[in-house]
């Protein structure tokens, strides 16, 4: 976009709407290009920019907790028959709340409540106090933690991760997923914990447990995991523990399945040796202890360089620390299930590339496994 | 009326509203319950705009349907509170409460409190400015996005989001919530 003439120049006391249109990722061309010029040069001006992009990620943090109006029942089934064809609909919903409703409401609300201490409950067992402070076996000891604070998502509910709109609904069972396509199947490693869990429970807007099966994507029938066996890069070339290839090397089990990279933003990658049409991609970063990984951004496209046909499907960067924007998506747990990102609509690339910068135990970064699950471009 | 409902390309159409239903209902009625202060009429302005959606000769697809889906919910929001001139806050009843998972009682009281200023905080910004903020950071679309939904200018868009930041961050810092609840980094 362009924030037109009328406003004025100059940012000397960084009273500036184009400053705010930048922090935000909203500037395009030669007027971000002079922005980025301008902040490398001047410290002050990158600390206003922080502090723009802080003040974007509380107010969406907070915006996104803010509790919003439930329908009831007979309300959601009114506007289910409004997505129906004309000479299916019969009924219109009552229009003005009844006391009984209203009865209803408060019910409703209480029965949440109820279910997210549940949810406590079960979340907490797997997350005892911290006595002593022990890491797996094969991890370096704690170095300080990096941003232990995220900001608050209360009542932010499970959900997989989708992204970027949807115009077909491809739940399992679901009568519009297209005829051939089956539910991914995931090879999963045993879900365990080791050593005494790190206490992440001061952590905020991390995704609570889920509850229930994970629902899983509709895919092609040939749709398989085309990155298993595929060379591996990565912008820390010597890691600390294990090797590149072990990323796509299939293996999850075990405690040392994983590759450690060196501290802070890294970033690995994936050749797919050929264009693909991507379905998902599912990351397991180390989840023999509950940890949560800073800053994930997964992204494909069709060059090594990431410049050429770049889709981002996954980014819980919040404060924007890699620079590749702010990410909405919600830091979350590592586990044995692994982090499943199913893009929508369809990717289509070469590379998959992914990023993050160290997690609540340590500054250090891990992967034990990558899946792409796609196919070749015919 | 937008195409036989009966046919193939009824049947896609249906698929297209369904999807668009699911994705976009809860974030329609949350947008419009802010400008009606009723869930109830917020619920069947989305109804409304959705049975618009499956009236419309030429439906609007990928990124544009969002845009189409909450400027015509906003009109048909303002038309009804023009009508009835309702500007009574939610209720409690009305609203759900969620409650957060993962805190102890302390963290969570003082979390409670951060959000409660920022969301007080918010109140003292025009209705312009609540307006294309929640459109910013809660349904997360573009300047130019808002501009469609709202017909203001994307240098409207800019300035009174620009302005509405200035204000919120010498609020909370006076507040002292910089200082507790709003830092990333420890």
């Amino acid at each position: 976009m362009t924030i037109e003439d009328d406003i004025p120049r100059g940012h000397e006391d960084y009273d500036d709407p184009r400053l705010t249109a930048y922090a935000l990722g909203e500037l395009d061309g030669p007027e971000r290009e002079r922005f980025e010029r301008e902040a490398r040069a001047e410290p002050a001006l990158q600390r206003e920019l922080e502090q723009i992009r802080l003040m974007a990620a509380t107010l969406t943090a907070e915006l996104e907790a803010e509790p919003g109006p439930v329908l009831s029942e007979a309300q959601q089934a009114a506007l289910a028959r409004a997505a129906q064809p004309p000479g299916r609909r019969t009924l219109r919903m009552p229009s003005r709340a009844t006391g009984a409703w209203r009865t209803y409401l408060a019910m409703a609300a209480g029965v949440m409540i109820v279910a997210s201490l549940g949810g406590l409950l079960v979340y907490s067992l797997f997350l005892p106090p911290p006595s002593p402070r022990v890491v797996g076996p094969d991890l370096p000891p704690q170095t300080g933690m990096r941003k232990a604070t995220y900001l608050p998502t209360p009542g932010l509910e499970q959900k997989a991760p989708v992204h970027e709109g949807t115009q077909d609904d491809d739940r399992p069972g679901h009568s519009s997923a297209p005829v051939g396509h089956t539910p991914l199947a995931l090879e999963l490693p045993r879900a365990q914990f080791i050593g005494t869990p790190e206490d992440i429970r001061h952590l905020r807007a991390i995704r609570p447990p889920r509850v229930g099966e994970r629902t899983m994507p509709m895919v092609p029938a040939d749709v398989f995991n085309v990155a298993r066996g595929k060379p591996v890069t990565a912008s820390d070339t010597t890691p600390v523990l294990g090797e590149l290839k072990m990323i796509t090397d299939g293996r999850k089990e075990g405690s040392n399945a994983h590759v450690e990279l060196a501290p802070g933003r890294q970033w690995v990658r994936i050749d797919l040796l050929a264009d693909h049409e991507i379905f998902a991609v599912v990351v397991w970063h180390y989840f023999l202890t509950a940890r949560v990984y800073h800053d994930v951004v997964i992204q494909t496209a069709d060059d090594a360089a990431f410049t050429a046909n770049v889709r981002t499907i996954f980014n819980n960067d919040r404060d924007n620390s890699l620079r590749l924007g702010i990410g909405y998506d919600t830091p979350y747990v590592d586990n044995h299930e692994g982090e499943l990102v199913v893009p929508r609509p369809v990717a289509r690339g070469r590379y998959v590339r992914l990023w993050s910068n160290g997690n609540t135990s340590n500054d250090l970064n891990h992967y034990v496994e990558v899946e792409v699950y796609a196919r070749p471009v015919k | 009326m937008g195409g036989d409902p009966e046919s193939p390309a009824g049947d896609a159409r249906s698929s297209v509203v369904q999807s668009a239903l699911e994705r976009y209902q809860g974030p329609l009625v949350r947008y419009v319950a802010r400008i009606l202060a009723d869930v109830d009429r917020s619920a069947d302005v989305v109804q409304e705009t959705f049975l618009r959606l499956w009236a419309s000769d030429h439906p609007p697809a990928g990124p544009a349907l969002g845009q189409w889906l909450y400027t015509v919910a906003r009109n048909l929001a303002l038309d009804v509170r023009r009508k009835e001139r309702r500007m009574n806050p939610l209720s409690e009843v009305q609203l759900a409460v969620t409650a957060d998972v993962g805190d102890g009682p302390d963290a969570q009281a003082e979390r409670d409190e951060s959000v409660q200023l920022a969301l007080e905080a918010l109140k003292s910004l025009s209705e312009n400015q609540q307006e294309v903020v929640r459109l910013k950071f809660q349904h997360h679309f573009s300047y130019k996005e808002i501009a469609g939904i709202t017909g203001l200018s994307v240098t409207n868009v800019g300035f009174l989001l620009h302005t509405a930041l200035k204000k919120l961050r010498q609020q909370m810092t006076h507040d002292g919530t910089a200082e507790r609840g709003l830092r990333v980094q420890p």
